[in-house]
């Protein structure tokens, strides 16, 4: 009886994944028109899948599949034309045969009523308009010279005396080769869990023998401790490394389900868009693979109610009828990048200021003085959205502000770029692993503190008096670059040690990036450099303390890791 | 009823894992145990030529080489043209059939199915084979 529990689990899971597989080519189906391999591929799928739920008596499954399984090949016999309508109906099919599996993942015994989908299925296999010579001559003619190939072979004798060529071993049958494991999650993490802690003991075991060296310097048993700890090193970054890469999985994994969500939203508000999706194969952690679906959605979603106008409208701008939308990711760095890029409207800032005032969220005076990145950055605030009722799409009085909540739960930033008439781009940046980080440590009053790596340009010493006031912000000018300037002992409200500042002091100086944000930092000290482990501290919200979490150091100190986004944003 | 090896090795070939499983669990139920599988055709075929198969149960609608494919490669092989091979096919397909045993399938079975069917085609094989 386990033996069938988990082989239904393990459908469920390969019945989600070969439904997520061909939902993306019933759209490239749609704008590119008849193509035998993505057809074939679907009807493979709904085949598999009817096979399968067989012999586990999932009949409803069975019923649906199988009909779908029957247009899709006649669709690619080229027997019946490809039609707007035969795809919407085996789209349904792919719509139900979800949620008939989901009942089975979940185990909650509902049955749904499928008689409908049934009877819609079979009728529009009935109504299908068969293929003509008219319609399809290119491809009925392909479809006869297939046809005389099978005859060529079938008429050769049979077991062909000898091969006339050797089995060649494709390219590529190396790599399917490599046998797969499925593994559970949880194990996973369980040995993701525990290389961490091994991080932290090598940063312990690195500490503690420098220190050893440094008192017993030239023992020959110091020397043999040092090589030993220094081949840890390695090999623990090495077991970092490959750890990491069991928890990656290619982006494709969200954006696949992208091109059918912009067909069926587009058409519902009378618009027509194209998605371009390029960088799917871009691998990121599971975390980000989970976490990053919902904040893509409010933005592409957006993108299709706001941004991209009514083609009406885009002829009388002088711009294509169809809008377009293209999703892309990239790795740049120890960072992963995902951009969405329409070609709409644009926001109008002016709108989103008049919005923020009339909400409380900024005083009128701050919307005058307000810079452009710094009020386009008003649509991640709670509360905010630009259009007066929402509709439908992106309905639910939530908005933007779920984006970068998601977002810095990852330890990323979004960031929004807009051009009237041109369109909006929305870049989130995210790390590349969640779970190990390089920071810079440093002091600030008694306390030492971790700050992300990633967030640090440059780390430079300059005197106390080279920072200036302009207007009532402390600014320093860096190789003609003045950017603003931040103490941090007062942005954390802790007595700074480095003496009275009147005094001309060199001072250390954290050139920071947060997203597009350039500004500097001072600390009091810089302790080094160190490869930390992120534990997340329950109870506390990171955007409101600007604590991201808590590692603890090679001399077995717990430390706070320090988030200068939220920091300067306050 | 033939007399069986039931530690002979025997081949699953099949591009969805689950179904892979399901051939194994029936082949378990009728006391098979040496079973190993392959994803598809081009796999499959690779793992008979290094490995001691002596039976193989091959889907048949597969990505690559598919089983038919898969079937001739290994009737046109010297080294194992005489291994038995049982093809699992969905109802849909049963026309081509005649296009598998041209092509030298020693038997069929249509999914879904059970330990017992499955029993009557392997009996059915290996009966003809001890001949």
């Amino acid at each position: 009886m386990d033996e069938m529990q988990e082989i239904i689990a393990d459908f469920v899971i390969e019945a989600e994944e070969s439904l997520d597989k061909i939902e993306p080519l019933f759209v490239e189906l749609e704008t590119k028109g008849y193509n035998k391999d993505m057809l074939n591929d679907i009807f493979r799928s709904m085949h598999t899948l009817k096979g399968a739920a067989g012999f586990l008596s999932f009949q409803d499954i069975v019923d649906v599949s199988h009909r779908a399984e029957s247009i899709m090949k006649k669709l690619r016999d080229n027997e019946v034309v490809l039609s707007r309508e035969l795809i919407d109906v085996i789209l349904k099919s792919v719509d139900t045969l979800r949620l008939l599996i989901s009942h089975i993942k979940v185990k909650d015994g509902v049955k749904e009523d499928v008689s409908n989908l049934l009877k819609e299925l079979d009728s529009a296999l009935a109504s299908a308009a068969p293929a003509d010579a008219e319609s399809g001559k290119g491809e009925v003619k392909a479809k006869v010279e297939d046809e005389d190939k099978v005859k060529v072979k079938v008429a050769q004798p049979q077991p062909q005396p000898q091969p006339s060529s050797p089995p060649q071993p494709k390219p590529s049958s190396s790599d399917e080769a490599v046998p797969n494991l499925r593994v559970d999650v949880p194990r996973i993490d369980k040995v993701m869990d525990l290389a961490g802690e091994i991080v932290l003991a090598r940063n312990r075991l690195l500490n503690l023998a420098a220190r050893l060296d440094a008192s017993y310097s030239g023992n020959p048993n110091i020397d043999s401790l040092l090589e030993t700890t220094a081949f840890l090193d390695r090999v623990t970054s090495d077991l970092q490394l490959a750890v990491m890469k069991i928890r990656m999985q290619p982006i494709q994994k969200v954006f696949g389900k992208f091109p059918r969500m912009v067909r069926d939203m587009s058409k519902a508000v009378g618009k027509d868009i194209d998605i371009e999706i390029s960088g799917g194969d871009t691998e990121v952690d599971k975390t980000v693979i989970e976490n990053i679906g919902d904040p893509l959605v409010h933005i592409i979603r957006n993108s299709i109610d706001h941004g991209i106008e009514t083609p009406e409208e885009r002829r009388l701008k002088d711009k294509p009828e169809k809008g377009k939308i293209s999703l892309n990711a990239y790795q740049k760095g120890t960072q992963i990048v995902i951009e969405i890029l329409d070609d709409g409207k644009g926001i109008d800032l002016d709108v989103v200021k008049r919005k923020a005032v009339s909400k409380g969220l900024i005083s009128m005076e701050d919307s005058l003085k307000m810079s452009e990145e710094a009020a386009i950055d008003l649509i991640f605030l709670p509360g905010f959205s630009t259009k007066e009722v929402s509709t439908e799409l992106s309905g639910r009085g939530v908005g933007m502000d779920v984006v970068k909540t998601n977002v810095s739960k990852l330890n990323g930033y979004v960031e929004a770029v807009t051009r009237s008439d041109e369109g909006t781009t929305f870049k989130i940046s995210l790390p590349l692993t969640l779970a190990i980080i390089q920071a810079m440590m440093v002091r600030i009053g008694d306390e030492q503190y971790a700050i992300p790596q990633t967030m640090i340009e440059e780390s430079i010493k300059v005197k106390a008096s080279a920072i200036k006031d302009v207007a009532g912000q402390r600014v320093l000018n860096i190789r003609g670059n003045v950017l603003p300037f931040f103490g941090m002992s007062e942005v954390l409200g802790i007595k700074s040690n480095a003496a009275n500042s009147s005094s001309d002091l060199d001072k250390y100086i954290l050139v920071a990036t947060v997203g597009d944000r350039r500004f500097c930092i001072s600390v009091d000290d810089l302790v080094g450099q160190e490869e930390i482990v992120i534990k997340t501290i329950s109870g506390i919200e990171a955007d409101e303390c600007g604590i991201l979490g808590a590692t603890i150091t090679g001399d077995g100190r717990v430390v706070l890791i320090l988030d200068l986004a939220v920091i300067v944003r306050s | 009823m033939p007399n069986y090896n039931y530690k002979m090795k025997i081949l699953v070939v099949d591009d969805f894992s689950t179904m892979r499983r399901i051939v194994k669990n029936v082949l378990k139920q009728l006391g098979f145990e040496n079973v190993e599988e392959a994803e598809d055709g081009e796999q499959a075929y690779s793992k008979l030529q290094n490995g001691s198969f002596e039976f193989v149960v091959s889907d048949w609608n597969m990505p690559n080489t598919d089983g038919l494919e898969m079937l001739k490669k290994i009737r046109a092989d010297a080294q194992l043209k005489e291994m038995p091979v049982l093809m699992v096919t969905a109802e849909a397909e049963k026309e081509k059939v005649i296009e598998a045993i041209k092509a030298g399938v020693n038997n069929y079975v249509v999914k879904p199915f059970t330990a017992e069917v499955l029993k009557e085609k392997m009996d059915k094989i290996f009966d003809k084979l001890g001949k």
